[in-house]
C-alpha cells in the first residue's frame, strides 16, 4: 500500500529500484557498455566511479567543435604553397589529376591553375605559415595543431558534412557528439549534453544545415543535440504560455508529479517515474537554459577578446562566448556552426567575409578557455566538409572566380584537450591536390576526439537492424597518435 | 541461469522469454536448439567471414549451409575431432576463432560450451523459421479453458501455464473503451460512449463498440498514419531543394481503402502496379505514388542518373522493409552478410523499378506525372469560402470605425502643419568610429565626413541619439564631394555600400539588439547583371558583401537618397541610442562613402517607404497655398494613419488570409499532377553496381526474385508479378510480416520485435505459433485486415488490464509472455489529436490538401537559415487531424516527437522520453488552445468543472485524492487570477471567445487545470 501524507504518495523504495533497473536494461535499446556503465553509475554497479565508464582515461572533458559549413580554401588560409605561382594558367598535370571525378559545376570547364590569392606569413614560436585573412588564429598558432593532410570521400556538401559527422555519407547514423554523449553520459543535470549553436545570418544560406547533422540516428533520441535558437526563445518551446505565471507552472509540475506517482504506483509502469524525471528537468532548463544564454553579465573585455560581432546575438562570435559558457557548465559536446564557405564564385569577397566572421572569434575563445584554464581539458575542433580545388572555376583572371569543392585534401586545426600545439600534421602535394605525408582519413579523426574523450572508437557500438555500428565505420582507422600529447 | 545471462548480453536481441523459460526450451535432447541458440551466435560471430557473402568469404568455408559445414569442420557428435571446436580452444592467437584482431566479439567459454554440445548432439541445421512454409498451427490445449475468447488466448495461456503464470483480469470497461479506441481511430471515446458501456459492459456491448470504431471514417486516418511512415510519404521532395510536391490524394487513397477494407493483397498489388493491371482506374494508378514518395535530390551539380539509382534503391529496400521483414538494402554492396540474398539478387529487384519513365529529377521534372482531380478538396473549399465571408464582414466593421476615427486624426493634421513641417530630422551624433586609419568627423552643418586614408574595405559606426521619442525609419543622404567630384575616392568616383546595420545600445550594456528593417529603397539603383552584383539598395540589408548598392551610373551633382523602414517603430528609452552600421567591405574595394547625412522619422507607413515627399510635408504646402487637399494626398495620410490602427491591420490581414485560403483550395481542387507509376516504352538494361556505386557497372541481371524463397508459381517477370509474389500464399514473408505490424499497434511490440528484420540478424518471435496461426488466418480470410484486427481486439489477451507488480515485473519487464496488457505512451501526432478530440476542438473532415497547424514561430526560417517560412492555417484547418499536416522533410513537424522522419521507410516504433517533450507538451500553442477551450465550453461552474475535463480527457472520474490536488492546485490558480486580471485574459487569448471579466478569473484557473490533465501520464498513455 502506498503511504499517503500531504498529498503526497511515496512511493516504495524496492519497487522503484527494480523497475527502474530492468527499465535502463531493458527499454526498448542495448547499451553499449560504456553507456550503461554511465548511465547506471554506483547504483549498478556497486561504487564504480563515473571516470571507469571511459575505457581509458580522458584527456579531454568536452569538445567545442566549430564547424566551418561549405568548405573553406585550404589554399588561401593553411596550406602554403608558394610554387603554385610558376604554374599559375596552366593545366594541372594529368599525373596529379588521376581522372579525379569533378562536380557537375566544372566538368566540362577548363580548369586551369590558381596560386592562392592571399598572402602567407609565419605565425609564432612555431612558425605556421598562415594566410593573411586569418591574422587572429595566427596569433593563437603555438596553441593550434593544424592537420594539414585531411581528405574524405564525398564531394558535394550534404553527404560530405553528413560524412565528416555520422561517419557515412547517407543520413541515418548517429552524429560524433550523439556517440559521445551516448557513451559518456551527463555531467550538468539542468542541460542537454549536445547542444548545437548555428549562426544567424541575414541572408538565406547557400548549403541548408539539416537537423540530422546532429541527430541521434539509431540512437535514443535523448542523445540528440539541442539546437540553442537566439532569441526569445533558445530552445523550442521553452516559454511558457503568455498569461502563466512561473508561480502556476511550478505548482502544474508537482502536481503532475504526485498524480502521476500515484499512477505509478497503480500501474508499475517504470515509464512514469522517467516522465517524472523529465518534467522535472523540463522545468529546470527553463531557468537554466534562459540564464546560460544572457550575456549582459559578461565584461566589456570579453567583448572586446570576442571581437565587436560579439554583441550581436545569434553571431558566431556570440555563439563562441556561449561556447565557453556551455563549456564552464560541463556540457560534453558543444558543436558551433557556421555556413557559407561555399566560394565557387568571388574568392576574394567571400572567402574574407567568412574569415571576418570567424577569425577573431574563433581565436578569443582559445584565448578564454585558456586564461580560464579550461583549454586543457576541452577539445577544439575545426574545420569543414572538404577544401576546395587548385584550378580555378570560372575566369582565372577575374575577380568573379572562386574554387570548387575538394574532397582529396584539405586542412583542418585542432587545439586544447590533450592535443600538442604549435604543430603541423600530415602534408600535400606541390599542387596541394592530393595528400603526400601521413593521410587523415574523415574516421581517423573522428576516432581521434573519441580518444580524447577516453573512448576507443572500436567498443563504441550499438546493435541496430541486427549489425553493431560504430562511428569509425568497419574499415580499419586509428586516433592520430603522432598529435596527442 | 548464468549460461543465459551472457547470452542477453552479448547479443541484446534475445528474449526475456527463453531466460524465464530457463534451460528446457534451449537444451532440449537434441542439444542446443539450432534456431535459438546457435544460429544467432553463428551469425553473429562467424558469417560475417564464413557466410553467405562470397567476396568476403575467408578459407573458402561457409558455416551458414549445413552441408557444407560438415563436409569441412564439423564432424557431427564428436567435438574433439572438430577443427570448429579446436579453433574456438585454440590457445595460438593465429589460429583462434573470431581472430582477436577482427573487431568480432570474442566467444565466452559458456558460449563455447554451448556449441560444444551443439556439435556432440549432431550439429544439426534448421530451415530458419521465417523462411519455413507458413502453416496453420493447431491450437495447444490449455487448462484454464473459461479463460480463453479466440484462438490467440490458446497460445498466450498455453505459454503462460508453461511458465506457471496467470493472466492479468479483465481492464475495468472504462480503461477498456479508452484503450481500443485509440488503438483503432487514435481518437479518446466521448464521455457518452464511455458511459454507455461502462452501464452494461457485455461482450455483446464490446463487440458493437469495436464494430463501431472500425466503421468509422477515423479508422482509415488512424491506420493511414502508420502506413504514412511504412511508405517514406512526405509533402516536399528532401534535400537541398526541397520543393513541394502535390502527392497528398494518394494520402486520401490508403484513407479511403482501409475505410474500405481493401484486402491486403490488392492494397499491396495497386500501389505496386496500379498502372499496369486491365484497364486501370485512375485510383488504381495514383495507387503507384506509393514508389514514388522517396525522396528526391534536385541540388545543383549532382548527376540526376546518380539521383535515379537511388530512387530505385529506396524501392527495392522499402518492398524488403514492409513486405518481406528483410534488410535488402545490405546487399546493395555486396552479397548479405547473414541472410541468402546475393548482390545478384538485389539487382535483380531492382530490374523491376529500373524502367521506370523517370530520370532522376526533383520537384517539377519528376515525371511520370498523373493528373488527377481529387474529390476531397471541395468540403475544405465550401469552408474556406464561408470563413473568408465572415472576415470580409468583421474587416468592413473595421474599416467603418476607422474611417470615423480618421476624421479626426485628419482635422488634427491640418491644424498641426499650419506652419509648415519636416518628416526628416537631424540625428545628434554621439560617437562616430571607423574600422580602418580613416578619419570620421561631424561638420557644422550636420553631415558627416570621412578622410585620409582610403582603405580597401572600411566600416562606419555612427551612436546617435534622436531626439523625437519614437523612430520608424532613417534616411541616408549620400553627399558629392566638393565641386561634384564623386561619391568616393575610388578612380570612378563612385560608391558601393555592401552592408547596412541598425541596432539600439543601453548606455553601460555590453549588447546590440538588432532593428529589423522592412524595406530599403533609394533615389537610384544600377541595373544588375547578374544575380550576385552591386546595383539594388535592398541588398545592403543581406550581409552579403557580394551584393550591394552602387551609385555607378550616376551624376554626382546631387545628393544620392536612400530610405530604410523599421519593421516596427522603435522606442528609445533614456539611456538608449541608435547605432547605424554603414559596411564598404565589396570585391572592387576603394569605394567607401566620404560625405553623408543621416535623419530620422516618426511617421509610419508612406514617409518612410519612398525617397519623395511625406504625405504630412504635401499636406502642409497645401495648407500654406489654402486649397482643398487632393484625394491622393488624403489617401497617403489614411495610409500612414492605419499604420497604428492596430485592430484594423489585424482585421485586414486575417481578410487577406482568408482569401489566400480561398485561392489556395480553389487550386487544390483542380487536377493536380500526382508523381506515379509508368513503364518506359523501351526497358532500361540493369546491371549489377559494383560495391553499390551507381555508375560502376557489373554483369547485367533480368528480373527475377531471390532463389531461396524460390516460391513462385511463374516466372516473375513484371511489377504485377511481381506483387503476385509477394502475396502468394506460399510466399514465408509477407503475411508474417504484416501480422506483426499489426499486432505491434495493439501490443506496444510485435511477437517478432525487430519488425524490419525477419533475418537472421533479427529477433525470434516471442510465440512462434500464434504468428503462424496469425498469418495463415490473414491469408484464409482473403487478406482481410479489419477481420485480423477485430480478432485481436476481441481476445481475452488483449483485454487484460496493463497494470504490473513486482512479481510480474522480475519475471517479465518487457511483457514477452503477454501475462498483462502493454502500457506505452502514445505516438506524438496521436497525444495531438486526442487533445483536439477531448476538448472539442478537432474538426472532422476528411482528404484534402495538406494543413499547417500551430508551430514556433520562425521554425522554418530557422532551421533552413530562411530558404522556406512557415505560415499556420487560418480557420478550422488549424484542429485538423495531424494526418494531414504539411510534412516537410527538412525540418519535420515540430510536435512530432519520436516520429519517422520520413526519409526512409520506418516500420519500428521508437518511445523516448526527453525533456524536450514535456515542454512542448507543455508549451505548444495547440495544447494550450485545448486547455483553454475547455476552460470555455465546458465550465458547468463549481468544481465540477473539474471533474468533468478529467473525465472527457482521460475517460474516467478523478479519485478522491486526485481531485483534492487538483481543486487544490484550482484555488491556487484562481487566487492568483482574481488578482491579475490582465494575465488572464492574456491566457485566454489563445481561444476565439473571450470570456467576460467576472468569469475571467475562473476560466484562467480552469485553463491550468486543463494543461495539467493534458500533461498527465495517464493522457500522453494508452493503458
Amino acid at each position: 500500500m502506498p503511504i499517503v501524507n500531504n498529498n503526497q504518495v511515496e512511493i516504495p523504495e524496492a519497487l522503484l529500484k527494480t523497475t527502474r533497473r530492468n527499465f535502463l536494461k531493458t527499454g526498448g535499446f542495448s547499451l553499449g557498455a560504456i553507456a550503461l556503465n554511465s548511465l547506471l553509475g554506483n547504483e549498478m554497479l556497486g561504487g564504480s566511479s563515473p571516470s571507469s565508464a571511459h575505457h581509458f582515461p580522458a584527456r579531454a572533458k568536452r569538445v567545442i567543435y566549430l564547424t566551418q559549413s561549405g568548405g573553406p580554401s585550404q589554399l588561401e588560409l593553411f596550406d602554403h604553397k608558394p610554387g603554385l605561382k610558376k604554374w599559375e594558367g596552366t593545366k594541372i598535370p594529368d599525373s596529379v589529376r588521376q581522372g579525379q571525378r569533378l562536380t557537375l559545376m566544372t566538368a566540362g570547364s577548363k580548369t586551369l591553375v590558381m596560386a592562392a590569392r592571399a598572402k602567407f606569413h609565419a605565425r609564432g614560436q612555431c612558425g605556421a605559415m598562415l594566410g593573411e585573412w586569418l591574422p587572429h588564429i595566427g596569433s593563437v598558432a603555438d596553441d593550434l595543431c593544424f592537420l594539414k593532410s585531411m581528405y574524405t570521400e564525398q564531394i558535394n556538401h550534404a553527404p560530405a558534412m553528413t560524412f565528416m559527422l555520422t561517419g557515412h555519407q547517407l543520413p541515418g547514423r548517429p552524429s560524433m557528439g550523439a556517440w559521445a554523449s551516448y557513451g559518456l553520459g551527463s555531467e550538468n543535470k539542468d542541460l542537454p549534453d549536445y547542444i548545437v549553436l548555428v549562426s544567424k545570418m541575414e541572408r538565406p544560406s547557400d548549403q541548408p544545415l539539416y537537423e540530422y547533422y546532429w541527430g541521434s540516428g539509431f540512437l535514443p533520441s535523448k542523445y540528440q543535440g539541442v539546437k540553442l535558437r537566439s532569441g526569445k526563445d533558445p530552445v523550442l518551446y521553452l516559454n511558457d504560455p503568455t498569461g502563466l505565471p512561473r508561480s502556476l507552472r511550478k505548482g502544474m509540475v508537482d502536481t503532475l508529479g504526485r498524480l502521476n506517482r500515484e499512477r505509478f504506483v497503480q500501474s508499475g509502469d517504470p515509464e512514469i517515474e522517467t516522465r517524472i524525471r523529465q518534467y522535472e528537468m523540463a522545468y529546470r532548463m527553463q531557468s537554466s537554459v534562459p540564464e546560460l544564454t544572457d550575456l549582459s553579465g559578461e565584461s566589456e573585455s570579453t567583448f572586446d577578446l570576442y571581437g565587436p560581432e560579439s554583441r550581436r546575438p545569434g553571431s558566431y562570435a556570440a555563439n563562441c562566448i556561449l561556447a565557453r559558457r556551455l563549456a564552464e557548465r560541463g556540457v560534453r559536446f558543444i558543436q558551433l556552426f557556421h555556413p557559407d564557405w561555399d566560394h565557387h564564385k568571388k574568392l576574394t569577397a567571400w572567402c574574407p567575409a567568412r574569415c571576418r566572421d570567424t577569425d577573431q572569434p574563433t581565436a578569443g575563445l582559445i584565448r578564454d578557455l585558456k586564461q580560464r584554464g579550461l583549454l586543457d581539458d576541452t577539445l577544439i575542433i575545426w574545420g569543414g566538409e572538404f577544401g576546395r580545388t587548385t584550378m580555378a572555376q570560372g575566369d582565372l583572371n577575374s575577380p568573379e572566380s572562386g574554387r570548387d569543392h575538394h574532397p582529396r585534401c584539405f586542412t583542418m586545426f585542432m587545439a586544447g584537450g590533450g592535443i600538442k600545439g604549435g604543430m603541423s600534421y600530415g602534408s600535400t602535394d606541390e599542387f596541394s591536390y592530393n595528400t603526400a605525408d601521413n593521410p587523415i582519413h574523415v574516421h581517423d579523426l573522428q576516432a581521434t576526439v573519441l580518444n580524447q574523450l577516453g573512448i576507443d572508437h572500436r567498443k563504441l557500438t550499438y546493435r541496430h537492424q541486427g549489425l553493431d555500428f560504430k562511428l569509425t565505420g568497419v574499415e580499419s582507422h586509428h586516433p592520430i597518435k603522432e598529435i596527442i600529447a | 541461469m548464468l549460461l543465459f545471462a551472457w547470452w542477453r548480453r552479448s547479443l541484446g536481441l534475445v528474449s526475456m522469454v527463453s531466460w524465464t523459460m530457463g534451460g528446457a526450451y534451449l537444451l532440449g535432447a537434441e542439444g542446443p536448439s539450432f534456431s535459438q541458440v546457435v544460429r544467432p551466435l553463428l551469425s553473429d560471430r562467424c558469417f560475417h567471414c564464413h557466410g553467405p557473402d562470397e567476396a568476403a568469404r575467408k578459407a573458402k568455408l561457409r558455416l551458414d549451409v549445413e552441408s557444407r559445414a560438415h563436409e569441412a569442420v564439423i564432424i557431427p557428435g564428436e567435438s574433439s575431432e572438430s577443427e570448429f571446436i579446436a579453433r574456438l580452444i585454440s590457445s595460438d592467437e593465429d589460429d583462434r576463432m573470431p581472430p582477436p584482431d577482427s573487431g568480432v566479439k570474442p566467444l565466452t567459454q559458456s558460449e563455447i560450451d554451448l556449441l560444444t554440445a551443439w556439435v556432440d548432439a549432431g550439429a544439426r541445421y534448421e530451415t530458419h523459421w521465417a523462411f519455413s512454409p507458413i502453416q496453420r498451427p493447431a491450437l495447444p490445449s490449455v487448462k484454464d479453458e473459461s479463460w480463453v475468447r479466440n484462438p490467440i488466448d490458446h497460445f498466450v495461456l498455453a505459454r503462460l501455464e508453461k511458465e506457471g503464470l496467470r493472466p492479468s483480469s479483465e481492464a475495468l470497461p472504462r480503461v477498456l473503451a479508452r484503450r481500443v479506441a485509440l488503438d483503432l481511430v487514435g481518437l479518446p471515446p466521448s464521455v457518452s460512449q464511455v458511459r454507455d458501456y461502462d452501464a452494461l459492459p457485455s461482450d455483446r456491448a464490446y463487440e458493437q463498440w469495436v464494430d463501431q470504431l472500425l466503421a468509422s471514417k477515423r479508422y482509415g486516418e488512424r491506420m493511414a498514419m502508420v502506413w504514412l511512415d511504412a511508405a517514406r510519404y512526405a509533402d516536399t521532395d528532401g534535400f537541398q531543394a526541397d520543393a513541394t510536391r502535390n502527392n497528398w490524394a494518394w494520402r486520401d487513397w490508403v484513407i479511403e481503402s482501409y475505410n474500405k477494407n481493401v484486402p491486403f493483397d490488392q492494397f499491396t498489388l495497386e500501389q505496386f502496379a496500379g498502372d499496369l493491371l486491365p484497364d486501370a482506374t485512375q485510383e488504381q494508378i495514383l495507387a503507384t505514388c506509393f514508389h514514388r514518395n522517396h525522396m528526391a535530390n534536385g541540388e545543383g551539380g549532382r548527376d540526376p542518373e546518380e539521383s535515379r539509382v537511388d530512387y530505385v534503391i529506396d524501392r527495392v529496400n522499402t518492398m524488403g522493409t514492409v513486405w518481406l521483414g528483410l534488410t535488402l538494402g545490405c546487399a546493395q554492396c555486396h552479397s548479405h552478410k547473414f541472410d541468402p540474398i546475393s548482390h545478384t539478387d538485389y539487382y535483380q529487384l531492382n530490374a523491376f523499378f529500373n524502367s521506370i519513365d523517370e530520370d532522376g529529377k526533383a520537384g517539377g521534372g519528376a515525371r511520370p506525372f498523373l493528373e488527377y482531380r481529387s474529390p476531397f478538396a471541395e468540403a475544405g473549399a465550401e469552408d474556406a469560402k464561408r470563413w473568408q465571408e465572415s472576415k470580409d464582414r468583421e474587416f468592413r466593421d473595421e474599416e467603418r470605425s476607422a474611417r470615423l476615427a480618421f476624421e479626426g486624426w485628419f482635422s488634427a493634421r491640418i491644424a498641426e502643419v499650419k506652419n509648415g513641417h519636416q518628416t526628416w530630422l537631424p540625428l545628434p551624433i554621439e560617437s562616430l568610429a571607423t574600422s580602418s586609419e580613416s578619419q570620421i568627423t561631424r561638420n557644422a552643418s550636420g553631415t558627416i565626413s570621412v578622410s585620409g586614408e582610403n582603405p580597401r574595405h572600411d566600416d562606419y559606426t555612427i551612436q546617435a541619439r534622436p531626439e523625437i521619442s519614437r523612430i520608424t525609419g532613417v534616411r541616408l543622404e549620400v553627399l558629392s564631394k566638393p565641386g561634384d567630384q564623386g561619391y568616393s575616392d575610388a578612380e570612378d568616383g563612385h560608391v558601393i555600400l555592401t552592408n547596412v546595420k541598425f541596432g539600439v545600445r543601453s548606455r553601460g550594456a555590453t549588447q546590440l539588439s538588432e532593428i529589423e528593417v522592412s524595406s530599403a529603397v533609394a533615389d537610384y539603383q544600377n541595373k544588375k547583371k547578374g544575380k550576385r552584383d552591386y546595383g539594388l539598395f535592398r541588398d545592403v540589408l543581406d550581409d552579403d558583401p557580394r551584393t550591394g548598392w552602387t551609385t555607378n551610373g550616376a551624376d554626382f551633382n546631387e545628393p544620392r537618397i536612400g530610405v530604410f523602414q523599421f519593421a516596427e517603430p522603435v522606442v528609445l528609452s533614456a539611456d538608449e541610442s541608435l547605432v547605424v552600421e554603414l559596411r564598404h567591405r565589396s570585391l572592387r574595394g576603394f569605394s567607401s562613402i566620404r560625405h553623408f547625412r543621416l535623419l530620422v522619422a516618426s511617421e509610419r507607413g508612406p514617409a518612410v517607404v519612398s525617397v519623395d515627399s511625406s504625405p504630412r510635408e504635401q499636406l502642409a504646402a497645401i495648407v500654406k497655398a489654402g486649397g482643398e487637399v487632393p484625394k491622393v494626398i488624403r489617401e497617403r495620410l489614411w495610409n500612414e494613419f492605419i499604420e497604428d490602427q492596430a485592430r484594423y491591420k489585424a482585421s485586414r490581414s486575417a481578410r487577406a488570409e482568408a482569401q489566400a485560403r480561398v485561392a489556395d483550395y480553389e487550386r487544390a481542387s483542380k487536377p493536380q499532377k500526382v508523381m506515379v507509376l509508368a513503364e518506359r516504352r523501351e526497358k532500361r538494361e540493369t546491371n549489377v553496381l559494383v560495391r553499390g556505386v551507381w555508375d560502376q557497372k557489373g554483369e547485367l541481371v533480368s528480373r527475377g526474385v531471390p532463389a531461396a524463397f524460390g516460391n513462385a508459381r511463374a516466372p516473375v517477370e513484371s511489377r504485377v508479378e511481381l506483387a503476385r509474389w509477394l502475396i502468394d500464399s506460399k510466399n514465408p514473408l509477407t503475411a508474417r510480416v504484416t501480422v506483426n505490424r499489426y499486432w505491434q499497434m495493439y501490443f506496444g511490440h510485435g511477437l517478432v520485435r525487430t519488425p524490419e528484420d525477419f533475418g537472421m540478424q533479427g529477433e525470434a518471435p516471442t510465440h512462434p505459433q500464434l504468428l503462424d496461426w496469425l498469418a495463415a488466418e490473414l491469408i484464409a480470410s482473403g487478406w482481410n485486415v479489419k477481420h485480423l484486427q477485430k480478432l485481436i481486439v476481441s481476445s481475452a489477451c488483449y483485454r487484460q488490464q496493463s497494470d504490473s507488480n513486482s512479481e510480474l515485473i522480475r519475471r517479465d519487464p518487457e511483457n514477452r509472455l503477454l501475462a498483462r496488457a502493454t502500457r506505452f505512451r502514445l505516438p506524438s501526432w496521436m497525444i495531438r489529436d486526442a487533445a483536439l478530440g477531448a476538448s472539442g476542438l478537432l474538426v472532422n473532415r476528411l482528404g484534402g490538401p495538406p494543413v499547417y497547424p500551430h508551430q514556433p514561430p520562425g521554425l522554418w526560417a530557422d532551421s533552413t537559415m530562411g530558404r522556406f517560412h512557415y505560415k499556420p492555417s487560418v480557420g478550422s484547418d488549424l484542429y485538423r487531424r495531424s494526418v494531414y499536416g504539411f510534412w516537410r522533410r527538412s525540418v519535420g513537424p515540430a510536435l512530432m516527437f519520436d516520429a519517422s522522419k520520413r526519409r526512409v521507410c520506418q516500420v519500428r516504433v521508437t518511445r523516448t522520453s526527453t525533456p524536450l517533450q514535456a515542454l512542448t507538451l507543455m508549451n505548444d500553442r495547440t495544447f494550450v488552445e485545448a486547455a483553454c477551450h475547455m476552460a470555455v465550453a465546458d465550465d458547468v461552474g463549481g468544481e465540477g468543472s473539474i471533474a468533468k475535463l478529467f473525465e472527457q480527457v482521460l475517460s474516467r472520474l478523478p479519485s478522491p485524492s486526485e481531485r483534492m490536488d487538483l481543486q487544490e492546485q484550482f484555488r491556487i490558480a484562481l487566487a492568483h487570477y482574481r488578482g491579475n486580471l490582465a494575465e488572464a485574459r492574456e491566457l485566454l487569448s489563445h481561444v476565439e471567445a473571450s470570456p467576460s471579466d467576472a468569469e475571467l478569473p475562473r476560466r484562467a484557473a480552469l485553463a491550468v487545470i486543463g494543461m495539467t490533465i493534458l500533461n498527465l501520464d495517464e493522457a500522453i498513455t494508452r493503458q
